[in-house]
């Protein structure tokens, strides 16, 4: 499992793509979910070259956006707003585990 | 590895009485148990959902999402497989000279700017702090190539071609420069924001890719299509921040970004301050001046502080209370200076002054921050604020420094 890693480092402050999915994760797991959406935009900014992902992380704020919009406005009702942010979350988490599963140093 | 199945009966009693520890420690449960990946992502995402519902306790639905959670991992099979080794590689900001001035000089009538030497590099934030009229601006434009310095060298090892006459013309665009007055933009925002980065050579799809980038990075979605003038002061600062990052600069300046912005903003900002400065793939070195020393200590790597043109303090932020030969405490409390006095007695204070409002103590250095709160405490004065200076540069702002 990939986390098995944080036991293996040291304590230090030097950090690992493994410190940068826990950032994320640990914000999510804390309702910060805007930073949560800028820092997976860096995350997948910095660590993958795939316009694609980019793309896709543009599409998961896009849409937390526009939820919270309905909401605001009133014209989401709270169930589908809770579906649909839950949706956002898992699509954020499996965007971070595709882009730290194909991570390679030698990419850059 | 942790076997979580012993603790699944007590998360799930935990539930009912602390539903906050419960869904906290399931977290880490499965995380500390190497548990499929999928079942990690529920957890954290219905850890979300409790303090989403606001509620002290669990609400109905999440109770049962909680419960068939806990099914699913009883039911668990095997952990999944390591990752490869180059997950635990540590990742470098990397840390190239962008400037480096020494003995920077400029004289006006009345005022001289004198003997700066500063190196600002990729990764790094350095602070400018400074009284009205220190030199601060100064500085600042002479970096930015805006003005002319009268003595010293300067150096930008990275836009400048080696042997060759500095071409200002070719440093000036790649340095991003954010001015504490801001210009209104003509064109609509969005436009402003491609043509920025066009002329930075970016085209294309990939134009397309940073502006919008940038407007969801720096959450200016819902004031795309405004026009300059229905912004806000603190939208004003983030388009611009927005217009200087799109092209990924390598040396940003910012020139009193929080003056007028609420505290709210402001943190949102700094957060986004330091991680563009440690961005591993767009390193910026970061010159940013401000009044607000706190906020801008808590993200600095460096600090100047400018007196009357002289950089009194140049070094690392972690530097500040090294070699201090005395303690500097703020206290801000309704009681008269003579029971402030009176109640650190014991603690022979070598100075007490009220300035803005506030007490400045200064002790020697034996004396902690715990024993004057201690002291205060016992005395029954009731503290508003407080707060050890010693490793702050607003010790500097004080009156007497010279002895700090």
């Amino acid at each position: 499992m990939w986390w098995l890693y944080f036991k293996q480092m040291p304590a230090s402050d030097t950090h690992t793509i493994l410190h940068r999915v826990d950032e994320i994760h640990k914000l999510i797991a804390g309702n910060e979910v805007p930073r949560a959406i800028r820092r997976s935009m860096d995350f997948i900014k910095e660590f993958s070259n795939d316009k694609d992902l980019l793309k896709q992380i543009l599409v998961i704020s896009s849409q937390y956006h526009r939820i919270n919009q309905e909401l605001s406005i009133g014209i989401a009702e709270y169930a589908y707003a809770d579906r649909a942010r839950n949706q956002i979350l898992f699509g954020m988490l499996t965007l971070i585990d595709q882009v730290h599963s194909s991570y390679s140093p030698q990419m850059y | 590895m942790k076997d979580i199945t012993p603790h699944i009966a007590q998360l799930s009693a935990e539930l009912e009485s602390a539903p906050r520890t419960a869904t906290s420690r399931l977290v880490s449960l499965i995380k500390e148990a190497y548990l499929e990946k999928n079942l990690y992502f529920k957890a954290l995402v219905l850890r979300n959902n409790f303090l989403q519902s606001g509620n002290e306790y669990l609400p109905e639905h999440l109770k049962e999402d909680y419960a068939q959670l806990l099914k699913e991992i009883s039911q668990a099979g095997k952990p999944e497989i390591l990752p490869k080794a180059s997950a635990s590689i540590p990742i470098e900001v990397p840390a190239m000279d962008v400037f480096i001035g020494a003995n920077i000089g400029k004289t006006y009538p009345g005022f001289e700017l004198k003997g700066i030497g500063l190196r600002l590099k990729t990764g790094e934030i350095t602070a400018l702090v400074g009284e009205n009229a220190s030199g601060k601006s100064t500085l600042i434009e002479i970096i930015a190539g805006a003005l002319q310095p009268d003595a010293g060298q300067t150096e930008y090892p990275v836009f400048e071609t080696k042997n060759d006459a500095k071409d200002w013309r070719k440093i000036r665009t790649q340095i991003a420069y954010v001015q504490q007055e801001f210009i209104s933009w003509n064109h609509s925002l969005l436009e402003t924001l491609h043509f920025e980065a066009a002329v930075h050579g970016i085209h294309g799809e990939e134009n397309e890719l940073e502006v919008q980038f940038i407007i969801h990075r720096l959450g200016l979605q819902e004031h795309i299509n405004k026009s300059w003038s229905q912004l806000s002061g603190g939208y004003k600062l983030r388009f611009e921040l927005a217009r200087a990052l799109v092209w990924h600069p390598s040396l940003l300046i910012l020139d009193e970004p929080l003056a007028n912005l609420d505290v709210n903003t402001q943190s949102i900002i700094l957060e986004d301050i330091r991680d563009l400065a440690k961005n591993t793939k767009y390193p910026v070195a970061i010159l940013i001046s401000s009044q607000h020393l706190t906020e801008i200590e808590g993200i600095a790597d460096r600090l100047i502080y400018l007196h009357k043109g002289v950089a009194e303090f140049n070094a690392r932020i972690a530097d500040l209370a090294k070699g201090a030969k005395s303690h500097l405490f703020e206290l801000e409390c309704r009681a008269p200076m003579e029971a402030i006095a009176q109640a650190l007695k014991g603690l022979h204070l070598a100075e007490l002054f009220s300035k803005g409002g506030k007490y400045v103590l200064r002790t020697g250095p034996e004396v902690s921050q715990a024993m004057v709160l201690s002291n205060l405490v016992d005395a029954g004065i009731t503290i508003i604020s407080f707060r050890d200076l010693t490793a702050s540069s607003k010790k500097f702002f004080y009156e007497n420094k010279e002895e700090f």
